[in-house]
């Protein structure tokens, strides 16, 4: 009976309902890379997505209101599925702070917001793009190399489910939960589980992938003396198969972990070098 | 002609003008892109067999922190309708996609370099407590300029790309040709290496050179790949659930 009591209670303190927050997660979906640029990143997809949720748990406060949309226009970025948690915990902490929490302060938030969108990224931008994305296209786009229009489209279908369904997951959770959930989700010794099992199947898929995807050989022969010929790929291969596509994904890790991000340079090397090799009969 | 130019540029807005974010970086896979352009030209299946082919090439197609590597969306949307209307075949619609999905990462860097603009402006609507201008100049107003920009070299390349590429395919020699489809066969190693780097878990690697020879060796279907890996994963999970327990 008490416990129901209490339900009551905390339901009649809540300003946010479920449709505020299915408002605000379906407003993060569909501006979050739009309003993107070099020195905010994300920071006005964000306030877009609070904004009216904002207005509501500070409809007598304009002061704190206005305090509020700085703090969630500033600099933003995270992966757009996983980083819905962080939503859903501001805006329960903007909630109670607007109910008169003191301990909640300014401070908390912005350290939160700013702490957590760089893990989350990480995890979602891998697990969304190097697992969900990538490896229902490796199964499905052979079958469309062989005219089937369906296969098309269930890579993006697999991602779509997954990526709706679990972002709004997340934001619920995050709302809940609170502040609390950070520890509840990054520290919970299964999703650590859950991760590193992904993380291994993910690499190991990678490889599949580049062993399937990448394509190097070298057209080189040598002529060995008299009249006989040696294929320089028949060597290669029977030293380690597939080498040159193997070096080539691991000199481009190299170069990224040591030289950063250059992704147009790498372009267009591998371009200049693809050419040239062409040119003099090597590939 | 037009009013195909002007589609395939609507189609290449919806792919890269992000507007709901799942659902555009879903479309603008070249192998989904390819059956619309298809449509577009009333032939979908020679369009999927392109989308397909340059699919292969952006197999990794990861965008770590929003960076693209490559604009799969614009080498798809140019690639393509040259390639319907030219016929040409599968490898050459992959060696005029290359360079085109360079130059979309342009696109991009200028779009959000513009979008600075909207900082701004969002900064003093803040300051004046007009919250609804904010929300039209955080959403409406950044997609309508993406849409510029992203609409109107895809309309212009549509309209007239096919017979520029006909005329330059007959002037450009064949080893040329030859390199820009050997570049396609290189690049995706680029989005493997990109996944590497973002999954961040050096002491992971072995996995990754495991499953390359693995595959290499043997030839499996992705799915046995997967199978493998799943097992793999299960399995070493199991001891090092046990190191954990010896510990505490």
């Amino acid at each position: 009976m008490s416990q129901i009591g209490e339900k009551a209670v905390e339901q009649k303190s809540n300003i946010v309902t479920r449709i505020d927050l299915l408002k605000a997660w379906w407003k993060w979906c569909l501006a979050v890379e739009v309003p993107v640029s070099f020195d905010r990143m994300q920071a006005l997809a964000f306030g877009y997505s609070l904004n009216k949720v904002l207005r509501k748990v500070y409809k007598d406060n304009p002061e704190e209101l206005k305090e509020a949309m700085k703090r969630h226009t500033s600099m933003f970025n995270t992966n757009c599925d996983w980083g819905s948690l962080i939503h859903g915990i501001i805006i329960s902490l903007e909630e109670q702070r607007a109910l008169g929490n003191e301990n909640i302060t300014p401070e908390i938030i912005q350290s939160l917001k700013i702490g957590l969108m760089g893990p989350l990224a990480g995890i979602g931008d891998s697990v969304d793009q190097g697992i969900v994305a990538t490896i229902p296209l490796a199964i499905f786009v052979p079958m469309a190399l062989n005219g089937s229009v369906i296969a098309a489209f269930v890579p993006a279908l697999i991602y779509l489910a997954w990526s709706y369904g679990y972002s709004w997951f997340l934001m619920k959770k995050g709302y809940s939960l609170g502040k609390n959930a950070v520890l509840e989700i990054l520290h919970s010794g299964k999703i650590k589980k859950v991760i590193d099992i992904a993380s291994i199947v993910g690499l190991f898929m990678i490889g599949c992938l580049s062993s399937s995807f990448v394509a190097f050989k070298t057209a080189a022969v040598f002529n060995a003396g008299t009249s006989s010929e040696v294929v320089l790929q028949d060597i290669l291969d029977g030293m380690l198969p597939k080498i040159l596509p193997f070096a080539l994904v691991m000199g481009m890790y190299l170069y990224i972990t040591k030289k950063g991000p250059k992704y147009l340079r790498i372009i267009v090397y591998t371009m200049l070098l693809a050419l040239a090799l062409t040119f003099f009969g090597i590939i | 002609m037009v009013i195909k130019a002007v589609l395939v540029g609507l189609l290449y807005w919806i792919a890269m003008g992000r507007a709901n974010y799942f659902f555009s970086f879903a479309f603008r896979k070249p192998v989904v892109l390819g059956v619309f352009i298809g449509l577009v030209f009333g032939d979908v299946k020679t369009g999927l067999i392109y989308g397909a082919t340059i699919q292969l090439m952006y197999m990794g197609g990861i965008e770590a922190g929003g960076n693209i590597p490559s604009d799969q969306g614009l080498a798809a949307c140019i690639a393509i309708p040259a390639a319907i209307i030219n016929s040409l075949d599968p490898a050459a619609s992959v060696a005029i996609a290359v360079p085109f999905g360079v130059l979309g990462v342009l696109i991009n860097n200028l779009r959000r370099t513009i979008n600075s603009f909207y900082n701004t402006k969002a900064d003093s609507f803040v300051e004046k407590g007009e919250y609804d201008k904010l929300s039209t100049f955080s959403f409406i107003l950044p997609w309508l300029t993406n849409g510029v920009l992203y609409f109107t070299p895809v309309f212009i390349a549509t309209l007239f790309g096919p017979s520029v590429v006909q005329a330059f395919i007959k002037v450009i020699p064949e080893w040329f040709m030859n390199g820009l489809a050997n570049a396609g066969g290189m690049l995706p190693a680029l989005g493997f290496a990109l996944t590497l780097v973002v999954m961040g878990r050096k002491q992971y690697i072995p996995f990754f050179v495991l499953g390359f020879f693995f595959h290499a060796i043997a030839g499996f279907s992705m799915l046995t790949g997967a199978v493998i890996a799943l097992c793999i994963a299960l399995i070493v999970s199991m001891f090092k659930q046990n190191e954990e327990g010896e510990l505490t």
